[in-house]
């Protein structure tokens, strides 16, 4: 006896929706929001040499991984002003092992990938006065160097140096995915909310003969929008304008942008509500996107993601997006007053 | 060109827009649009139009030539 196939009904699958919608948020909150794998250890220590020799003993941090891993170490020490000495850093693992060791004068750098288990590193700095000082540190390390020491120490100076030394756990970054389940979340509230704004059982928009010509005009001039503006900012390349956009940003604009002039037509030639579709019901489903676009702008200016080197950076989406909803609905509120005047 | 026909014939069956874009499978907007001459249908919504208010399509469509 074959089974019938039951159709699932509009609530259900709304239910559906919320539900995997929630699931989606709970493995985004246990993946990326759980605590951070890395960690960072800043030192801001003043240095004297006096006679070509060092008057501050040499010193060290405890930083401790919370988890087995493939780590990078970020070393970053880059005063703005040139130092008369040389650093020695080595960090040594939770059972006293050396795990890495290097000499600079200056240094901004990242080392190779590196498997590291949980426990507690210490980070060892010292500073270098003289060649044979440099050269003893780089046997006592097992550090190599083709030329020798061909850095210029200083007499005496006095110099103030922050050092800041990072183990970067690799891996998929919480902005990743931040974006990825976003983007998940995303797609399952625009189907939830065209179920709540179609007025049939039916999720999908029903549109007459009319209203397909209006919008396949509509999509036309919004296709020649999104060149114009490709266009333009290929130019501002070309000529090496510094635009302080991220390209990511200035390119999803350009498909909002293109949108909005496609919606803009639609609206106007009466082509944009399907038949199916409870006018205000879309405009409550706006609102909703424009309060959650609101909140991210909220958190992503305490994150700081709003603006990055200078630039409007991923977070700035959000603002991009609120402006394009506040822009749809001033569109639908003048066509309404233009219709109610017509009548 | 406006279609006063479609419009005296819809009035005289005593219908909306609205009501006789419900019977066409359309939107209120594209019976005003037809009625305001601003859009011309399909064949096919023509005849789904004659059908639901009982003309022809010269009665609808038809423009005499006076």
């Amino acid at each position: 006896m074959a089974l019938g196939k039951k159709k699932m009904t509009k609530a259900q699958k709304i239910i559906l929706l919320v539900i995997l919608g929630i699931a989606v948020i709970t493995i985004f909150a246990i993946t990326a929001v759980s605590e951070d794998k890395s960690g960072t250890t800043v030192m801001r220590q003043g240095i004297a040499v006096e006679n070509g020799r060092c008057n501050v003993y040499p010193i060290q941090n405890a930083l401790e991984i919370k988890e087995n891993g493939t780590y990078q170490i970020e070393s970053k020490w880059w005063p703005e002003e040139d130092v008369g000495f040389v650093t020695g850093l080595y960090i040594l693992g939770p059972s006293g092992e050396e795990i890495f060791a290097e000499t600079a004068n200056k240094m901004d750098s990242q080392s190779e990938k590196m498997k590291l288990e949980a426990g507690t590193y210490t980070i060892h700095l010292e500073y270098l006065t003289s060649v044979a000082e440099e050269e003893a540190f780089w046997k006592e390390h097992n550090l190599t160097s083709d030329n020798g020491s061909a850095f210029q120490f200083a007499e005496n100076g006095e110099w103030i140096v922050e050092y800041s030394i990072s183990f970067n756990r690799i891996g998929i970054s919480a902005i990743t995915w931040g974006v990825i389940f976003g983007f998940i979340v995303g797609i399952i509230l625009v189907y939830i909310l065209r179920l709540v704004i179609n007025t049939g059982e039916s999720s999908k928009s029903e549109y007459d003969e009319r209203q397909i010509l209006v919008r396949a005009t509509g999509f036309k001039y919004g296709f020649v929008a999104l060149a114009l503006f490709n266009i333009l900012i290929g130019m501002l390349y070309v000529i090496e304008m510094d635009i302080p956009v991220e390209i990511g940003v200035l390119l999803i604009s350009g498909v909002i942008l293109s949108i909005m002039v496609s919606v803009t037509y639609c609206i106007f030639r009466e082509g944009y509500f399907a038949m199916n579709e409870d006018r205000k019901r879309v405009v409550i489903a706006f609102s909703v996107i424009l309060v959650f676009n609101t909140i991210s702008i909220i958190i992503n200016a305490k994150s700081g993601t709003i603006v990055n080197n200078g630039k409007l950076a991923v977070g700035s989406l959000n603002i991009v997006g609120a402006i394009a909803m506040v822009y749809v609905l001033i569109i639908i509120a003048i066509k309404a007053f233009v219709d109610k005047k017509e009548d | 060109m406006k279609n006063l026909n479609l419009k005296s014939a819809r009035a005289a069956k005593d219908m909306s827009q609205d009501d006789l874009a419900k019977l066409c499978g359309v939107s209120r907007q594209t019976i005003n649009a037809i009625e305001k001459g601003d859009y011309n249908p399909t064949i096919k919504l023509c005849r789904e139009i004659c059908r639901t208010l009982g003309k022809t399509l010269d009665e609808l469509f038809w423009e005499d030539e006076e």
